[in-house]
């Protein structure tokens, strides 16, 4: 399956006559071509950033410290923090640096002497910066999500598809589906059956991408749990859109 | 600390948007535009099925068809020494079964009846090529072609077989004692003309009669056609037969105009040849000028249908006249005297049915219109008033070379008047056409058209560079380039049709997506490309799409091939259902008869559906448009 195969799916179902060549041509060539393509682009996106941690956009960082360097460049292929993401030094490595989400907090630290007692960092600029400075020989590492949810016939990864033969990364079917539902929502069509279908499969697909979590009782039992609120939480309200 | 908790997939989950707050589009169908181009109506109120761009778009009675190419089919010049000088008129000879047809530059005749790599030049000098010609069958028979150009060059007669210049000009008076070749013209003391038949030299004494009675062989007084030489009165500027510019047939007479002059001439009843007389109509018209044409007109004037002859001069006057014979005052009368705009050609009219439509400055006037309005409501009732603005740019663009008509009767199965608009630079070869049922023009871009004529049901037209062009045959146009070579060249057919306002035109709409729905033939694979102009601004046209699959020739009469002319090998044969019973593989699926929906994503007040298809291929195009959908989407008015 390619990106153009899930295009000629996309358009037996929603009316319009499959490309006969390759789906890359100028818009001012054929222009509903020319959206099959940004609608793919937008819909692998928007599933492999807004919908879910998946497993295989995981990726972790490694920052060399240096014992100067106190600003890091973000990957190149960074997209964002993973939610629960932390930033963890070889330094002390049981507890993660201290996130300072208030640049204002970030500036008022740093003009009073202040520092975090097991380090803290913040995010600005394209940049990780990380106080007090790390010492020759530690490392940062982090999770984050990355941006490259395209396989390259042209040879690695990307954010967008460039060639007929590309691939998405993740189950063509859920974007197939999501472009299904979104293309007759641009046109006007009437599309609730759609997105119902999609979002089925993307709780489906979602759901087996990373291992169920294990419950005893209802206390979660993760990676995660180390830091998790010791008692019985209420449940995430179960209220439809709106 | 954040926060840990499970993503609740629930709550995530998406539904569609309320009813209300969905995009709410309109979906209109925009039927064919079988009235053709429409440039005289408010942009924004326009009636449906209009078009405001029709290029190669031919439209019948029921849809909008693409047309054919074009093929050479012969051209001037001879073997080693082509003329490529412009082709200015066309005509032909039909007498029972004997049809042929002429084509003529400023300086030969040309017999271009039969396909070939060149025509036949007639052996007959002339200085012009803009030739008009009546036929008429004489009492003994023969069917004559009279022709006379622009130049006054000697009459021509073709009688089926053979032309001749009944030249007069530079005859002398026979003189004694002088060798005379065959065909040399001597005059006698009585003004007979006499033509040599045997080489010899006259005798030292005695009289031209004498000469004659001792020799009867020698001499005939007839051309070599066996009928009569055409001769004026004694003083007057035709004496010789020369001077005449135009012919035509009235109540079994051929009529003359004398170029440059309000002098008309005629000859006997059922004659191509004799004395002529004269008719001075110079008193007959007001405005000045001199006579272009004249032609014969039928009409009904109550007392049943009548034939009236009817002379018409460079500055527009129309005098009608009737009777059988202008020497008698009794039986030829003058009827009427009426006001067009300018002519653009002495062959600048055609008949239809039994009015005369003339190609103006203003627009195709029938007579009949002339008649009864002013010549300023004249144009209103022009069958050209539809494209009124593009005639005038035509005009103005190409009025210097003379402007000719041909009424194509089998064109497309449904018939149509095609107008030259002569002339002009590569990409700027236009012609007008205008479906002879239902009044609807379209326009036909890259036929170099100087002249049409038909012959057996097909047409023909002469260019510029010499060519004679055999019209709407085949896949292709086929083009004379800068280094004097025909190409093949494709061609592309553009439809803009009229503004669409979607039943609110104080809105801006987006039209989201069209679908053109076509008829075809099975194997047809044309690429058509749909788009749309906004707010009253179509131009430029997007370019074109990419040409389709060639087919080949189609499996049709005459363009089907079989037996000897197929190329070897001989495809295998399979089996009969499969269509492989002759001589070509089994057509594919159609595969083009709607576009399906295609995206155009066009923001405006007013859109315009743009259909465009580009063809180059073996065998003519069958494709027919039926309508256009749209699907827009309603924004706003104040925005």
């Amino acid at each position: 399956m390619t990106v153009q195969s899930v295009v000629r799916e996309v358009c037996a179902v929603v009316g319009v006559r499959e490309p006969a060549g390759s789906i890359f041509v100028l818009s001012t060539q054929d222009r509903t071509a020319w959206e099959m393509v940004q609608l793919a682009n937008e819909m692998s996106q928007r599933i492999a950033y807004n919908t879910r941690e998946w497993q295989n956009f995981r990726k972790l960082a490694t920052l060399p410290g240096d014992g100067t360097t106190s600003a890091f460049d973000l990957p190149a292929d960074w997209q964002r923090m993973l939610k629960t993401s932390e930033i963890y030094s070889t330094a002390q490595p049981t507890l993660p640096l201290t996130f300072v989400s208030d640049p204002d907090e970030w500036l008022v630290d740093e003009m009073n002497g202040y520092t975090e007692p097991g380090g803290a960092w913040t995010i600005y600029g394209n940049q990780i910066h990380v106080r007090p400075t790390p010492p020759v020989g530690t490392q940062l590492k982090f999770w984050y999500l990355h941006k490259n949810c395209v396989a390259l016939t042209s040879g690695g990864y990307g954010d967008t598809f460039l060639a007929d033969t590309d691939v998405f990364r993740l189950p063509e079917r859920l974007l197939k589906l999501g472009m299904i539902w979104q293309w007759k929502a641009n046109k006007g069509g009437t599309y609730a059956e759609d997105i119902a279908n999609y979002e089925d499969a993307l709780s489906t697909v979602a759901g087996s991408d990373k291992p169920a979590p294990i419950l005893v009782g209802r206390v979660n039992l993760s990676v995660a749990a180390n830091q998790s609120y010791p008692f019985l939480t209420p449940s995430a309200p179960e209220t439809p859109y709106p | 600390m954040s926060n840990r908790s499970l993503p609740h997939y629930r709550a995530f989950r998406r539904f569609a948007a309320p009813g209300q707050v969905q995009m709410q589009v309109i979906p209109k169908t925009l039927p064919a535009p079988l009235r053709g181009l429409v440039l005289n109506e408010n942009d924004t109120f326009m009636r449906p099925a209009a078009a405001l761009v029709l290029d190669n778009w031919f439209p019948t009675d029921n849809a909008i068809r693409l047309r054919g190419g074009t093929q050479t089919w012969t051209r001037l010049g001879v073997t080693g020494t082509p003329d490529n000088r412009p082709v200015v008129s066309m005509f032909n000879y039909i007498a029972g079964t004997t049809k042929r047809m002429f084509a003529a530059n400023d300086t030969t005749l040309n017999d271009v009846t039969a396909a070939g790599t060149f025509g036949v030049p007639v052996a007959i000098p002339i200085t012009n090529g803009n030739f008009s010609t009546a036929t008429l069958a004489t009492s003994g028979g023969v069917t004559y072609l009279v022709a006379v150009n622009d130049a006054g060059d000697p009459v021509l007669r073709f009688n089926g077989t053979s032309w001749v210049s009944l030249d007069l000009g530079s005859i002398v008076s026979w003189a004694n004692d002088t060798p005379y070749a065959i065909g040399a013209i001597a005059k006698d003391t009585d003004n007979s003309i006499w033509r040599c038949l045997v080489a010899h030299t006259s005798p030292a004494s005695g009289t031209f009669a004498a000469a004659r009675a001792a020799n009867p062989t020698h001499w005939s007084n007839a051309p070599a056609d066996g009928a009569s030489w055409i001769t004026g009165p004694v003083g007057s500027p035709v004496i010789a037969g020369e001077g005449l510019t135009q012919v035509w047939k009235y109540r079994g007479r051929l009529f003359f105009i004398q170029g440059g002059s309000m002098n008309a001439w005629y000859l006997p009843v059922n004659a191509v040849g004799g004395a002529l007389e004269q008719i001075p109509l110079s008193g007959a018209f007001t405005l000045g000028g001199s006579l272009l044409f004249g032609c014969a007109w039928s009409v009904s004037a109550g007392d049943g249908i009548d034939d009236k002859c009817i002379f018409v001069t460079t500055e527009g006057e129309i005098a009608i006249f009737t009777g059988t014979n202008p020497s008698d005052a009794v039986n030829w009368r003058q009827e009427g005297r009426y006001q067009i705009t300018r002519p653009l050609g002495k062959n600048a009219w055609t008949r239809v049915g039994g009015d005369v439509l003339i190609a103006t400055a203003d627009g195709i006037v029938p007579i009949s219109q002339a008649l009864t309005k002013d010549i300023g409501t004249l144009e209103f009732s022009a069958i050209t008033a539809s494209i009124h603005p593009m005639w005038m740019k035509e005009m103005l663009a190409k009025r210097h070379l003379p402007w000719t008509m041909c009424k194509w009767d089998e064109y497309g199965g449904l018939g149509a008047l095609f107008v030259t608009w002569p002339g002009g630079a590569s990409g700027d070869l236009r012609c007008g056409v205008v479906n002879t049922n239902t009044g609807a023009w379209c326009r036909i871009t890259g036929w170099d058209a100087m002249c049409f004529t038909t012959l057996n049901g097909v047409m023909f037209f002469g260019t510029q560079a010499g060519r004679i062009m055999q019209a709407d045959i085949g896949g292709y146009d086929t083009i004379t380039d800068g280094a004097d070579v025909d190409q093949r060249m494709p061609y592309t057919a553009s439809y803009v049709g009229g503004w669409e306002m979607f039943g609110s035109p104080p809105n801006t709409f987006i039209a989201r997506q069209g679908r053109c729905q076509f008829r075809t033939r099975a194997i047809e694979p044309f690429i058509p490309q749909i788009t749309c102009a906004t707010d009253y601004v179509y131009e430029p046209l997007p370019p074109p799409p990419e040409v389709g699959g060639d087919p080949g020739l189609a499996e049709v009469w005459d363009q089907g091939l079989w037996g000897d002319d197929h190329a070897l090998p001989f495809p295998i044969p399979g089996d009969p259902a499969d269509g492989m019973r002759f001589d070509q593989l089994a057509p594919p699926r159609p595969n083009t008869r709607t576009t399906m929906w295609v995206s155009i994503g066009e923001t405006g007040y007013a859109h315009a559906p743009i259909v465009q298809v580009q063809i180059n291929q073996a065998s003519k195009p069958d494709v027919e448009i039926l309508n256009i959908s749209f699907i827009a989407e309603q924004v706003g008015v104040a925005i």
